[in-house]
């Protein structure tokens, strides 16, 4: 990788620290403002941390490590309180719709098939029980993400592969109970798989016109042209991140459809 | 002998930081940084920002200080601290509870520079 493309993707990466904090370091801004977030803490509130710091350094001419120190343990010494927004109940509730339309999206897939060939939808033991394990650690994890969060950020080849150990694990009992729980026909399987996915949307949809459930981090004293740009910016990114789940199960579903035909 | 204000043990630095900055803050309402320097410059030595900043915030939350953001010119924006009646009567209980112990172990230390002292070799 040339120098230059090193440099641009370094630009990417920090831009938010840059802008947040010029005069220090990105990698410390960024530090901070990773733990801040693990600890739920309001965007707002972290924007005006990390302006404090920045004024600090630009005018003593101090490198932040220098006259701030570790910034975990800078993060965690100011003992900045939780922000309704970020708390676990409002988490999990933002969840759901995603959980929905995953569900959703593996009950039509499953569906199609079945649906090509006019038969009927066998559901097993397993992918029940894995379905059902499934949907508990995602809740689990959005309720108290914070260790899950912490590991990943601390050693992240380290916290990728036990996740993938983990997700690996799911399948093992899905695909050793194969005893059948229910047999049902396709079009019921596909009619719920759809309205799942549907419903998911509409409710993530509606959240995404709320710009309030977004809390960006900005900056103190920011113009509202530019608090207003950063909401639309966010906004139009998660319109995005809507989409994508019923968009691959489309793209799937018509694959799986010509297959099977 | 010379006193050099980087050599103030740090557990003292410690005990008496909050009210050395609530003392600066009764002069005005003053910004981090101008807090340090004016410290620094009085003899106490450099106050780090990792310690000066959790110090204003607990200040903030016993309901000491108020802050408010201001616009820099051309620089960044500066959070501004304001001492509140409360703290005034704070600064004025702490201040007034320093004088009374510094008098009282300035007297049990008195004369420990230059006095001789009797050490272990007496015991044998």
């Amino acid at each position: 990788m040339s120098s230059t493309t090193r440099d641009r993707r370094r630009a990417r990466r920090y831009a938010l620290e840059r802008e947040l904090a010029p005069h220090v370091d990105p990698a410390w801004t960024e530090a901070v403002l990773l733990e801040l977030r693990i600890q739920g803490v309001a965007g707002e509130l972290i924007g005006e941390v990390l302006g404090e710091v920045d004024s600090h350094c630009a005018e003593s001419g101090e490198a932040a490590r220098e006259a701030f120190g570790d910034p975990i343990a800078y993060a965690r010494e100011l003992g900045l309180p939780p922000s309704p927004a970020q708390r676990p109940a409002a988490t999990v509730r933002g969840v759901l719709p995603t959980l929905a339309q995953l569900a959703g999206m593996f009950l039509t897939l499953w569906s199609v098939p079945g649906l090509a060939s006019a038969g009927a939808v066998e559901i097993t033991v397993g992918q029940a029980l894995a379905a059902v394990v499934a949907a508990t650690a995602l809740l689990l994890f959005a309720g108290r993400p914070e260790p899950v969060l912490r590991g990943i950020v601390r050693r992240p080849v380290l916290g990728t592969l036990a996740f993938g150990a983990a997700s690996a694990a799911l399948v093992v009992p899905l695909l050793l109970l194969q005893r059948t729980l229910v047999v049902l026909p396709a079009t019921v399987t596909v009619a719920a798989g759809l309205a799942l996915l549907v419903l998911g949307v509409v409710v993530e949809l509606a959240r995404a016109r709320r710009p309030d459930d977004a809390d960006p981090v900005v900056a103190p004293l920011q113009d509202e042209g530019a608090v207003a740009r950063r909401r639309r910016v966010d906004g139009r990114v998660r319109l995005l991140g809507v989409m994508l789940v019923p968009a691959w199960t489309v793209v799937v579903g018509l694959l799986l459809w010509w297959l099977a035909g | 002998m010379v006193i050099d204000d980087a050599e103030w043990p740090s557990e003292w630095l410690r005990g008496v930081l909050a009210v050395c900055v609530l003392r600066v803050l009764a002069d005005g309402p003053t910004y981090g940084y101008a807090i340090a320097a004016t410290l620094a410059d009085r003899g106490l030595g450099p106050v780090k920002g990792g310690t000066l900043y959790p110090l204003l915030k607990r200040l903030e939350d016993a309901g000491w200080v108020v802050t408010e953001w201001r616009a820099g010119d051309g620089g960044p924006g500066r959070k501004y601290y304001a001492m509140t009646e409360a703290g005034r009567d704070e600064l004025r209980r702490s201040a007034a509870l320093w004088d009374a112990f510094a008098t009282v172990t300035s007297t049990i230390v008195a004369d420990g520079a230059s006095r001789p002292s009797r050490t272990e070799e007496e015991l044998v």
